[in-house]
């Protein structure tokens, strides 16, 4: 699938109804011999949110495009990456001032559909990069991923909402024991996160004694794991750089961040989330340690560091 | 002959040449005539043969077809074209249209009189689809939810139908039921209607109210689609490629149907057990889930080898006229043709029964395809399409699109960065409030950390005192085919940024500070005299740290 062409269109498009999107990413596909699951548009969608060229609203259906932004990436010798709108043609506008690298996602990876190439400037003058940019409509925002680690909201549960009707299918999640994690039906005793079908989208509750709080999927099982003490994300160091450690950042897969944590991961390296597939891990890169535990204390985790 | 010689006939022409008038007059306040000059001309019973052609079953049966040609949003082609494109439709089962008309449609000598008469009646549809009776036609699909084992009828609501109070007998019980529209929905909110039966499903079912009757159409076998208004599965009239569909067979054709899924649709269709099948409807059906079509060969000859009967119900509402669907459409207050480059729309060819060779020209360069259910994506052309606009031609429509490589509108479009995150909750048009949209943080101090060039013999950061620094070039990072020739430098105090190359010393100016030397070792001042000798800067500001050594040396 040609992500770059479908990230044209959103910036020509501006914003619109998610159904109607989801419709034009699986008809892209398609036409690159892809025939998308039902989920996969949707995780593309996520993916396009969290490298931060889109908001994504999918309590009222909605998308827009974001503002092209140039973002210094963490401990990167000056390398920016751009996030936003981004029309077609423009790459190529600004290789004809800038020194633009572009990495190309990976075409072989049959698990997810691909994303948007990954677009680098390198510079040796962060403010002559940032005036050359402004005529260009790109606002050069610096490093985004520590700005928006140092104002996660850390996860809370909503207010008490009705528990599930009765006879209504539910699942709760279970969660470590090396099995990750992962939801089975049943209600069994006891507090935790439960979900079932309200008018084909899943509702999320939270049973703590006799109260069911509302919550969502990601928010719900950090919640869940940090109840049960389950620690699942671990960093390991890898360079230092002007006095800080930066590494690579290891989540035990099914525990989804939330987009803002998810983003503040990816945006330092602007490479989507990368799922290995041998440890059941979601690995984000060039990760500053202070980044690191900006977003496991938003969730409520500490960070283990391995070696 | 005599008597037509004599005049014979001439009266009843002027009535109906008088009775035309007289409605063209009224301005459609009593319908229309279509009645036709040229036709009287050839033949003098071309008049009143034009009134009995097309009797009142066969006007309410053409709605659906001109529902079908969707003649509302892509006009009205010529009477030649809409005759083949009538021919085609009415190969599929239950079109409603009497034997004679069906005659008359390959009959030379009624055909210049059907032409114009179809086209007339093209041209005046108002859009409705209706019954013979005048009543509006609606269609009751079956739908199924497969997880609670339970079936349902649906009906999708039209415009400027509120609602109906229906009745109808279903499986030789009398009902009513009254359907109301539901503002969230696409479908009819319904009460009353019957159970879903074995019986319905064979044998049919219609509803009948004042103003509208809903007619289920039984098939040898359903194709049902997942439809979120439906709450479920429903019935539709086609294979749709690529999609999940549920098939529901009569046992008579389960066979053959279980045959073709074999041969043509992806792995991982399966019959559902039997026992659950007939608790949900009743004996006599098979249902097979997870059945999905993404291999055009594969389906074209599953199709080919169906019997004819079940292979047109799989292809029931396939277009009967080529169509421009897909594509990534931009600019679409402007126009709804105008495509975004590489997201070139679909084009959509009529099938039939027959395999059909179709010339389609794009730009006029013409290519033979195959008529399948699989559009034929023209965004694969090869080495892309130029700017401006093309056209596709086939079955002697013309087709045309503009393809663009961004908005004419130069303007951004509107609601750009429209979504933000305020205090951890996305809000709409936030955009008075400290928010953080895709990578813009509104409160955010904005960085700009400064780089020397790496691989310098020397690096050293100079302060207002004239303390030099040693830096060394840190490991590089490690991001995909990049290559660093820049370091990011610790944030410091530092006035200056001095780099010895091979070509010499350079200086770079950090910020604005005044020199106040104080506390120089013996390294800073070997270095200062060597940068005092070896550098030749023109800022204003490196004079006066020269000066300012000067005078350090000199005490």
């Amino acid at each position: 699938m040609r992500a770059d062409t479908m990230l044209a269109w959103m910036s020509e498009t501006g914003s619109g109804d998610l159904l109607e999107l989801r419709q034009r990413v699986t008809w892209l596909a398609r036409t690159a011999n892809r025939n998308p699951t039902k989920t996969e548009p949707g995780r593309w969608l996520r993916d396009v949110s969290t490298l931060g060229h889109a908001e994504v609203d999918w309590e009222r259906d909605r998308w827009a495009i974001a503002s092209a932004t140039a973002v210094l990436l963490p401990a990167s010798d000056g390398t920016v990456v751009l996030a936003g709108r981004r029309p077609l043609d423009f790459v190529e506008q600004l290789e004809a001032d800038f020194a633009v690298h572009i990495a190309e996602p990976d075409a072989n990876d049959a698990s997810r559909l691909p994303v948007p190439s990954t677009v680098y400037l390198q510079t040796e003058s962060l403010a002559e990069l940032d005036q050359a940019l402004r005529p260009v409509g790109v606002r050069y925002v610096g490093c985004a991923a520590r700005a928006i680690a140092e104002r996660l909201p850390r996860v809370q549960l909503g207010e008490p909402a009705g528990q599930p009707a009765w006879g209504t299918p539910v699942e709760h999640l279970v969660a470590g024991g090396g099995r990750g994690v992962d939801f089975v039906r049943g209600i069994p005793d006891g507090d935790g996160l439960f979900r079932f079908l309200v008018n084909g989208r899943q509702q999320y509750r939270y049973r703590v004694g006799g109260d069911w709080l509302r919550t969502d999927h990601a928010p719900g099982i950090w919640w869940a794991l940090a109840e049960r003490r389950e620690q699942v994300i671990r960093w390991r160091r890898e360079r230092d750089s002007n006095g800080e450690d930066i590494g690579t950042l290891f989540i035990d897969q099914g525990a989804p961040l939330p987009p803002l944590q998810a983003r503040a991961l990816v945006l330092c390296s602007g490479l989507p989330t990368h799922l290995g597939s041998r440890a059941r891990t979601a690995i984000y890169t060039n990760i500053p340690r202070s980044v690191a535990d900006l977003v496991a204390r938003s969730v409520r985790q500490f960070v283990s560091v391995i070696d | 002959m005599a008597l037509r010689n004599g005049g014979a006939f001439l009266a009843v022409v002027e009535m109906w040449e008088q009775l035309d008038r007289w409605l063209v007059e009224k301005d459609g306040a009593f319908g229309i005539s279509t009645i036709r000059a040229g036709v009287a001309n050839e033949s003098r019973i071309g008049y009143p043969l034009s009134q009995t052609l097309v009797r009142r079953s066969d006007r309410a049966a053409l709605t659906r077809f001109f529902s079908t040609a969707r003649l509302k949003s892509a006009g009205v082609p010529s009477a030649d074209s809409l005759l083949r494109m009538l021919r085609r439709w009415v190969t599929h089962r239950g079109h409603g249209l009497t034997d004679r008309f069906i005659e008359s449609l390959h009959d030379d000598g009624v055909l210049p009189i059907l032409g114009p008469l179809l086209h007339d009646l093209a041209t005046a549809w108002d859009g409705k689809i209706i019954t013979a009776e005048g009543l509006r036609r609606l269609d009751l699909r079956l739908a199924l939810d497969l997880d609670d084992a339970c079936g349902w009828w649906v009906i999708s609501a039209v415009r400027d139908l509120p609602g109906d109070l229906l009745k109808g007998v279903s499986d030789g019980h009398p009902f009513e039921a009254r359907i109301t529209t539901d503002v969230h929905s696409t479908m009819y909110r319904t009460e009353g209607m019957p159970p879903v039966h074995a019986s319905t499903l064979a044998a049919g079912l219609a509803a009948r109210g004042e103003r509208c009757v809903a007619e289920f159409q039984p098939a040898k076998v359903l194709v049902l689609a997942s439809n979120a208004d439906a709450g479920g599965w429903m019935s539709i009239d086609s294979v749709q490629p690529f999609e999940e569909h549920v098939f529901v067979a009569a046992t008579d054709a389960a066979r053959a149907v279980s045959q073709a899924l074999r041969s043509a649709a992806d792995p991982g269709w399966r019959p559902l057990d039997p026992a659950f099948t007939a608790k949900l409807l009743g004996s006599g059906f098979s249902i097979f889930d997870r059945v999905v079509f993404s291999d055009q060969e594969r389906l074209d000859s599953a199709l080919a080898a169906m019997p004819g009967a079940l292979a047109s119900g799989l292809r029931r509402g396939a277009a009967v006229r080529p169509r421009l669907i897909g594509g990534l459409p931009i600019d679409r207050r402007i126009a709804p043709n105008i495509y975004l480059a590489g997201g070139e729309p679909d084009l959509v060819l009529p099938v039939t029964d027959e395999t059909r060779y179709v010339e389609v020209s794009l730009d006029g360069m013409a290519s033979r395809l195959r008529a399948s259910l699989f559009p034929i994506p023209l965004c694969r052309f090869q080495g892309g399409m130029e700017s401006g606009e093309h056209t596709v031609n086939a079955d002697e429509e013309t087709l045309t699109f503009v393809v663009e490589r961004g908005s004419i509108d130069d303007r951004a479009p509107e609601n750009v960065a429209s979504i933000g995150w305020v205090e951890g909750v996305l809000q709409e048009n936030a955009t008075d409030a400290v928010a953080i949209c895709g990578a813009m943080i509104s409160d955010a101090e904005i960085d700009r950390p400064e780089l020397a060039r790496r691989g310098s013999a020397l690096t050293v950061l100079i302060s207002a005192a004239g303390r030099m620094t040693k830096v060394s070039d840190p490991p590089p990072p490690t991001l995909p085919g990049l290559t660093f020739a820049f370091f990011e430098l610790p944030s410091s105090t530092a006035v200056w940024l001095a780099q010895k190359r091979t070509a010499g010393w350079t200086v770079t100016k950090l910020r604005s500070a005044e020199p106040a030397f104080r506390g120089l070792t013996d390294a800073d001042r070997a270095l200062w005299e060597e940068l005092y000798v070896g550098v030749q800067n023109p800022s204003p500001l490196w004079r006066l740290y020269g000066r300012a050594w000067e005078r350090c040396r000199a005490r």
